[in-house]
């Protein structure tokens, strides 16, 4: 999966643009007619549509690594193959969206290094634990399930080379919710210890997916360049309770309780309680429920949360640990320079 | 159920476990790439190799399961470790050194691609036409193997004296790939596991000879010593028993039950 | 592995080790059905056409069930776009393949070949033969620039792959969710208490 829409909201939008240019450009968005790379483009449209492709690549280079850890202890064989698919997968997800900010200006081994080293972000959802079997069973239902409304509004955008990379990923995310799904199912329809397992897990995760979608948005948002070049196409608020609409009553389904928790540092469930706003208001249609903690977010986002220093230290071991093959492959050929 | 003689039903379920158990061993090392290999193309590439290991383990699993009655993940992760009759050499651990990790897929991959088409002359057609459909799938992991020992091999002097110390780890194990399972001659003259006209070793040996030449490497492999005990009769590396605590650790919390 | 996962030293700060250069680009076609076209896939960086039509074959020719695949650098492409401008024309004449992306949003299709003696004929060839002038962008590629699979080699397994495509799971969850639901219908019914769900 990969992250949020709101990356485009933090570009500098004031540089001077041709009117008139400015004016066919807003008007080819809206009619609906895709943006190719070679087509004029505002130069903050260049560039957060750069930083909207590079920020889910990076979310999805870092978000293989919790999961990763289990693909060892999957408990049955199909298991084990769908979880390394299902990493696999975020690799190449990653890989197809790098390329999207390649092609506008920025070569993979900076944006690399720069995740590395923390100059660029990922989905703070991924610095959370996966302590347990069940979390990941809870990562491909909730988180992919998040992941995937987000997705398919942006397979709806004005950007060609994003939207056809959001198309190709999207097809392989039904994949992952399905197997997601059926593993809570299987949990939740098993042992008494399969089923402590999984509520324990939805304890842990309920808050962060209902945070997937980002913060509150601001007051004038459909108004802001993003959402008028269909960068971002749907409100954080909205996508959040139409988030809520779908998993709560699933949730309740399965038979799991739906907590307001608080945590410790290490993002371990310290206390809970049901949530007692969790109802659903017949007049909206919508399912009403307490706010998550926004502190939490911004303090995770900020690189305080559990995992954010293990997941990068990870990911730079893998890099310099692969230098030499690197190295290796390209004697023989025509040396490249070093980057610029 | 097969229809064959009782005499032949535990020596093809030791051979059956033999290619299962190495390639549910290889693959498990293998699949803990996916997400950390030094390139993300071969990240992808590497990990479709290592499901391929752990798919063909299911189908074989699958096929013993018939004879045996235990479920395929019964076979797979409810053993005890001298129940498993996989090689030695794919219970090491890599510690994340890619170097190893395509040496011993070069070692493994040959010997299963000779394996398996030994398997495909089988006079037990399920058998025949399963080993014949995944040592296709297994020359892919050949050519991966050969191609990446010689881009490394003539890689430079890093990378050719990385692939030289990881080739001089694994030649010593590699060899005990062809320690016979148990009742392996009962089959060979019953026609389950036909005997190949050349001398597998021989032809296993010769080919790794030739990428290790095309790789500017040196390599020394001898035939195991008859009397050598190995893996496929149980007797396995210290590596094997921490390898299933991690493999069936989920496995193990509810043993019977669907996960 | 794991326990490295778990003891890796917490480094952080610059890099020691120089920034690269990215290897070279790589546009991938697949083609879905015997004779059909060659379908644009996306691209992937590779060092040099064999190690690129691998890759290709393990990452983009596993999205779907194909029958074959193309790999192509970069530098090979002359265009419409501005970016993919031709180069001098040289060398007598030879097969270009010919792509085709019909409007904006839309993937690149292989549609046929012209012969020409550089990239700009060819170009001028595919625009007249293949309706270029209503399409938003065409590609033209000499076909000895391409890498391509060949007819009968494996791309895709003969090992089910069910366990990573959506609809290996539809019929379990299905079954499963009935399971619930039929029980919590029964359970609505014997309980008078249902703040519990809440």
């Amino acid at each position: 999966m990969s992250g949020s829409s709101n990356v485009g909201m933090h570009v500098n939008h004031d540089t001077d643009e041709d009117p008139a240019k400015l004016a066919e450009f807003q008007a080819k968005i809206d009619a609906g007619t895709l943006i190719e790379p070679d087509d004029w483009m505002p130069k903050a449209y260049r560039m957060g549509m750069l930083k909207m492709a590079e920020h889910p690549a990076n979310s999805e280079i870092i978000g293989a690594l919790p999961e990763g850890e289990w693909i060892t202890r999957a408990p049955s064989l199909r298991r084990k193959l769908a979880l390394t698919a299902k990493v696999q997968d975020e690799v190449g997800h990653g890989q197809m969206l790098y390329r999207v900010s390649q092609d506008l200006g920025k070569s993979r081994d900076q944006m690399l290094r720069d995740l590395i080293t923390g100059h660029t972000k990922y989905h703070n959802v991924f610095n959370y634990p996966a302590p347990t079997w069940g979390d990941i069973a809870m990562i491909q239902w909730l988180i992919d399930g998040a992941a995937i409304m987000n997705q398919k509004t942006l397979a709806d955008g004005a950007y060609g080379p994003y939207v056809r990379t959001m198309r190709r990923i999207n097809m392989e995310e039904a994949f992952h919710f399905k197997s997601g799904e059926d593993m809570v199912l299987t949990l939740m329809t098993g042992t008494p210890v399969q089923r402590t397992l999984c509520q324990d897990a939805f304890d842990r995760w309920w808050s962060p997916s209902v945070m997937f979608h980002g913060p509150p948005d601001k007051p004038n948002v459909e108004q802001l360049p993003p959402m008028r070049w269909r960068m971002k196409i749907e409100t954080n608020n909205s996508l959040r309770q139409r988030f809520v609409n779908r998993f709560a009553p699933a949730a309740l389904d399965l038979g799991l309780k739906i907590h307001v928790v608080e945590k410790d540092a290490d993002g371990m469930v310290t206390s809970k309680r049901p949530d007692e706003k969790l109802r659903l208001n017949t007049d909206t249609g919508n399912w009403e429920f307490t706010e998550p903690d926004w502190e939490e977010f911004y303090r995770v986002i900020r690189g305080n949360g559990p995992c954010n220093k293990k997941r990068l230290a990870l990911r730079r071991f893998s890099y310099t640990q692969g230098c030499w093959v690197r190295n290796a492959i390209l004697q023989g050929t025509t040396v490249l320079p070093p980057a610029a | 159920m097969p229809d064959f003689d009782e005499k032949l039903k535990t020596p093809l379920v030791e051979l059956l476990l033999s290619v299962a158990d190495d390639k549910l061993m290889l693959g498990h090392r293998n699949s803990e790439w996916t997400g950390l290999a030094p390139i993300l193309e071969e990240d992808i590439a590497f990990s479709s190799l290592a499901q391929d290991e752990i798919a063909h383990a299911q189908v074989l699993y699958g096929l013993a399961s018939e004879i045996d009655g235990r479920s395929a993940d019964a076979l797979a992760f409810g053993r005890d470790p001298d129940a498993y009759r996989c090689a030695q050499i794919v219970e090491l651990p890599d510690d994340f050194d890619w170097a190893f990790a395509l040496g011993r897929q070069c070692f493994c991959a040959h010997f299963d691609v000779l394996r398996l088409r030994r398997m495909a002359g089988s006079s037990y057609k399920r058998l025949a036409d399963t080993a014949a459909r995944l040592a296709a799938e297994e020359q892919l992991h050949v050519d991966h193997a050969d191609s990446w020992m010689k881009r490394l091999g003539t890689g430079g002097d890093e990378a050719n004296a990385r692939m030289q110390a990881a080739i001089d780890k694994l030649a010593p194990v590699a060899s005990m790939l062809f320690e016979p399972a148990e009742g392996t001659g009962a089959l060979e003259d019953a026609g389950i596991y036909p005997v190949p006209p050349a001398d597998m070793f021989d032809t296993w040996s010769a080919l790794l000879q030739s990428v290790a030449g095309e790789a500017g490497l040196s390599l020394d492999l001898t035939p195991p010593r008859p009397d050598e005990r190995g893996g496929r009769r149980g007797r396995h590396s210290p590596h094997l028993a921490p390898l299933l605590d991690e493999m069936c650790e989920v496995f193990r919390i509810e043993p019977t039950a669907a996960w | 592995m794991s326990k490295l996962r778990q003891d890796v030293a917490l480094t952080e700060g610059d890099l020691e080790t120089p920034a690269v250069a990215d290897l070279p680009s790589y546009v991938i076609f697949t083609q879905l059905t015997k004779n059909g076209p060659h379908i644009y896939a996306g691209w992937l960086d590779a060092v040099d056409d064999d190690m690129a039509i691998h890759f290709a074959c393990e990452h983009y020719g596993q999205d779907q069930k194909c029958v074959g695949v193309w790999a192509m650098p970069r530098d090979a492409i002359t265009g419409t776009e501005a970016r993919y401008a031709p180069g001098p024309e040289k060398g007598s004449t030879r097969p270009f393949e010919v792509f085709v992306q019909a409007r904006a949003g839309d993937l690149y299709k292989s549609v046929g070949s012209v012969e020409a003696a550089g990239g700009e004929t060819a170009l001028d060839a595919a625009q007249q033969q293949h309706g270029g002038d209503q399409a938003k962008s065409i590609w033209v590629v000499p076909r000895d620039r391409i890498t391509s699979t060949r007819e009968g080699d494996m791309i895709w397994r003969y090992t089910s792959q069910d366990y990573r495509m959506a609809r290996g799971y539809s019929a379990a969850v299905r079954e499963k969710w009935q399971t619930i639901r039929a029980e919590r219908d029964l359970r609505e019914y014997e309980k008078d208490d249902l703040s519990e769900m809440f």
